[in-house]
């Protein structure tokens, strides 16, 4: 690998301890890229949506996605206002327990 | 941004949980990372200085002022970037950090330090960042 992100874990096992336990909980992960944080703990959660306007992170995300996590993890291109609109009658019902704003603000 | 955190209060249930991290603002240094050292080379400059990190924490004040968020925790971390070149560095701001600069100086110094360094060495870029967890509030949009 010529470039590494986080190679100590640093932000990664932060993320883990302010998200605390995932059990049962919808997630959505705006700013998801190519899923490098979404692998680490999607795995814990029910369900998990991650979002990106790059569509070829997500197009990445999409193939890397471990076989274990599908029917779990959803990966959309698009930004948060496009998913909001998109999704607006669904939410109303099935809102998300945590949301995660990944350097995208 | 204001917006986005509104269509995220929305989105959430009533006792949700929004977790956000931005770089912190401060400039990231970037050295040549050989064993367990590190030689400082220089800074990471931004064409607009950092200014939309200082407006999501302006952003996030705002909300959580009018009771949308309730900040429960934050903290400072130092986000590292390790390239094996030079080059591969600079390929990777150009495709992930669309408003940096890296000033020629510190790009030969680069070069220099991990020429001359016995066992090679790394890029290495230091990039303080921030995460913090806000609670859903219950006042109402508006």
């Amino acid at each position: 690998m010529t470039v590494q992100l986080d190679p100590e874990q640093v932000e990664i096992n932060l993320l883990k301890d302010y998200m605390g336990s995932l059990v049962d909980k919808r997630i959505l992960e705006i700013g998801c890229g190519n899923g490098r944080l979404t692998w680490t703990y999607a795995g814990q959660a029910f369900q998990v949506v991650g979002i990106d306007p790059k569509a070829e992170a997500i197009t990445d995300a999409i193939e890397n996605l471990p076989k274990s996590m599908q029917g779990k993890v959803d990966f959309e291109a698009c930004t948060l206002e496009e998913y909001a609109n998109q999704h607006y009658e669904a939410m109303r019902h099935k809102k998300f327990d945590l949301a995660f704003l990944s350097w995208s603000l | 941004m204001v917006h986005a955190l509104e269509l995220i209060w929305k989105m959430l249930k009533r006792n949700g949980v929004l977790i956000e991290t931005h770089p912190s603002g401060a400039k990231p240094s970037i050295g040549v990372r050989s064993g367990e050292k590190i030689l400082p080379c220089g800074i990471l400059e931004e064409t607009d200085d950092f200014i939309e990190y200082f407006q999501a924490e302006e952003a996030l004040a705002n909300v959580a002022s009018r009771g949308w968020f309730r900040l429960e925790r934050r903290d400072d971390f130092h986000f590292i970037v390790l390239a094996d070149t030079p080059d591969e560095f600079v390929k990777f701001l150009n495709e992930n950090y669309s408003d940096a600069i890296l000033k020629p100086e510190v790009y030969e110094k680069l070069v220099t330090r991990i020429e001359v360094e016995e066992h090679g060495g790394q890029v290495e870029m230091d990039e303080l960042g921030r995460i913090s967890r806000y609670m859903r509030g219950e006042e109402a949009l508006g």
